[in-house]
């Protein structure tokens, strides 16, 4: 078997992409490596888009390639007078192609481990990422080798091109593009993309040489209803990720009375985080009251008080995360009115909520903020208005936000 | 030991509607036995049945004593089964070394013996020196002879040679005339060819069919002896050979 192993490992085709492919996957992966470096779930999350997207294509394509050996061959007596069943020459013969295929992936993991575990809190590539890589990987194969297998025309290898980028780009269902610290990958979903792979390999199987002169269509029939299954599973089992368990806040930093706290493989932001919250408490002492905790969301705050959830979202820099505590904290002071509001009346407490928003963000940046950050609800009036508050001594400025902040919480107005 | 190394019992093979072979019983003896008949006379697809590439449409065939009824009957007796296709394929970047030890695993020969029966085949077509070179740069006189030392390997018992010799100069036919004679002395060969001369280098015994019938069995002597003054051939051999498919269908 060894010696058998070690022609195909010589001869395969993917002997020519693994290089490639693996220098794509660190391409697509090093593009971004400032929003991921520090994120174990981020990074993991990264890993296996760069080395499953794009180069699962050409993986796919190079797997319909080499199954076609035997067509391109016409060496399909040689299996047919076999000695073997056919499904134990395929196995070797996928397996090979599976060892390949997966070098992308382990590269790619290997150079994100280097960077992140010297930047990010104690800790490693997530294993339920790494397997949904895994799958995407053997789903692609597979569902290579079959398409090779069953079509002699060349063809084939586009074809099965297609047929991964369709699941891996158009729909997105194999893989997810962000690993907030948040959420996880869901049991249900993992166990459909494995058995979606293990459906593929049996596809695989069943398209390959048949070494009996009894061509029997059963176990085509049966892989075909397997992947079909499994297909529906995924349907389903719902999105890829969901959120994780609410924990208690561990990874915490006070300034002023506000304590800051982040998920624990978020640490690494936690300087970036606590000097946002300072920059914006800075800004809204004497206006609002600032809230005792600022956690990412999904965290439950040890001390109690008053608490504000901040999104988790991936590659979150200083800037992002500025911007979010200030999204959440004017949406905080809006008053809840209840479903009895009508429009006219909520319209100008939005219109109000839209100005705080700008103003802040603007003072913290230290200009008017960009058009395109501005909320949807801040008219050109409104925009106008903040511009020209800006250009007033600090204690005026102060004095409007309050007013601001006053439509904001009235109910009837 | 028995009398017979394959035998069939009313065999019809064909494809689709038209038959190819009629109702065939067949008794080949241990020895070298040769195939002759004109074009589309049904050779290959009777090879291709023995080889238990099909499966025959109707009718019986036991190999090695051993009756060929499902795939478990067919994978057992190709452990001692070799066979050469008239369209040989093979996986053009592979080396005649690599090639042969594919051939060699599929065959399930063990591990242990690979090494050395890949080897003893190679050597046996004179293929020693191309042992590392890529099939695809093989001359169509060598790829004949690899596909023969892949037929030959090991243990077989009985090797099932479709056109053997096309695409082989004058002096590798010869010396592939030395290797069945060689071969022979452990395993029965079936050997399909257009080349009346070769069968009467080599064959024990022979059939002549047209039309998926046997129109003449026995031996290359008796082959001789039907030679009369009105058939066409530059030999007696090939004098016979013309005489048996023009005279009435023998039954055998």
């Amino acid at each position: 078997m060894t010696r058998i192993l070690l022609i195909e490992i010589r001869r395969s085709p993917f002997l020519w992409l693994v290089v490639p492919a693996s220098l794509l996957s660190l391409v697509i992966l090093f593009r971004e490596v400032e929003s991921w470096q520090n994120v174990w779930p981020e990074a993991s999350v990264r890993v296996i888009a760069a080395a499953t997207q794009l180069p699962a294509v050409a993986i796919a394509a190079v797997a319909a390639w080499s199954a076609q050996r035997i067509h391109r061959a016409s060496a399909s007596q040689l299996v047919q007078t076999s000695t073997r069943p056919g499904w134990q020459i395929t196995i070797v013969h996928l397996s090979v192609s599976l060892g390949y295929a997966l070098i992308p992936l382990a590269v790619a993991a290997l150079a994100s481990y280097l960077i992140v575990h010297d930047k990010a809190a104690p800790g490693g590539l997530w294993l339920s990422y790494m397997l949904l890589g895994i799958a995407a990987v053997v789903t692609v194969v597979g569902l290579g080798h079959s398409i090779g297998s069953a079509i002699s025309n060349r063809l084939a290898a586009p074809l099965a091109g297609f047929a991964s980028f369709f699941p891996l780009f158009i729909v997105s269902i194999l893989v997810p593009f962000f690993g907030e610290a948040n959420k996880a990958v869901s049991p249900a979903a993992l166990a459909a993309r494995l058995l979606l792979a293990g459906a593929c390999v049996a596809l695989a199987l069943a398209f390959g040489p048949v070494s009996s002169p009894r061509r029997s269509y059963g176990g085509r029939i049966s892989a075909c209803v397997a992947v079909a299954v499994s297909v529906l599973f995924l349907l389903v089992a719902g999105p890829i990720q969901q959120p994780r368990q609410p924990v208690l806040a561990s990874a915490c930093q006070r300034v002023a009375a506000t304590d800051v706290c982040l998920w624990p493989e978020n640490a690494a932001r936690l300087t970036e985080a606590t000097n946002a919250t300072k920059n914006v408490i800075g800004l809204t002492q004497r206006v609002i009251r600032f809230p005792q905790v600022v956690a990412d969301e999904g965290l439950v705050a040890e001390n109690g008080g008053s608490v504000l959830q901040i999104p988790v979202v991936a590659g979150a820099t200083y800037e992002s995360y500025r911007s979010l505590l200030i999204f959440q904290l004017t949406w905080q002071i809006m008053a809840d009115c209840g479903p009895s509001e009508t429009e006219a009346h909520g319209r100008p407490r939005m219109q109000a909520r839209a100005k705080l928003d700008t103003w802040l963000s603007s003072a913290a940046l230290g200009r008017m903020q960009d058009q395109e950050w501005d909320s949807v609800s801040l008219t050109e009036a409104g925009r106008n208005e903040v511009r020209q508050t800006l250009g007033l001594p600090q204690a005026a400025q102060e004095e409007w936000a309050r007013k601001q902040i006053a439509v904001m919480g009235r109910c009837n107005a | 030991m028995p009398t017979t190394a394959v035998r069939t019992i009313n065999l019809t093979q064909g494809y689709g509607e038209t038959p190819i072979i009629k109702n065939l019983t067949l008794d080949i003896p241990h020895g070298v036995f040769g195939l002759l008949g004109p074009n589309g006379a049904g050779k290959t697809t009777l090879l291709r049945t023995l080889a238990t590439a099909i499966a025959p449409r109707s009718g019986e065939i036991v190999l090695l004593d051993r009756t060929v009824k499902n795939d478990r009957d067919a994978r057992e007796v190709r452990r001692h089964l070799g066979y050469l296709p008239q369209e040989f394929g093979y996986h053009p970047n592979f080396t005649v070394h690599e090639f042969i030890s594919y051939c060699a695993w599929l065959r399930r020969i063990p591990s242990a013996l690979t090494r050395e029966v890949v080897t003893e085949a190679i050597m046996a077509v004179d293929l020693g020196a191309q042992a590392k070179t890529k099939m695809k740069n093989l001359s169509g006189g060598m790829l004949r002879r690899a596909g023969i030392a892949q037929a030959i390997l090991g243990g077989t018992r009985l090797v099932l040679l479709d056109e053997p010799t096309v695409g082989l100069d004058p002096e590798q036919r010869l010396a592939f005339r030395d290797l069945i004679r060689k071969v022979s002395g452990r395993a029965t060969v079936v050997l399909s060819t257009h080349l009346v001369e070769d069968v009467a280098a080599v064959c024990d015994n022979l059939l002549i069919i047209a039309d998926g019938e046997p129109v003449f069995t026995g031996s290359p002597r008796e082959l001789r002896d039907l030679s009369s003054e009105g058939a066409r051939g530059d030999t007696e051999l090939e004098r016979g050979y013309t005489a048996a498919l023009h005279r009435d269908k023998a039954g055998i």
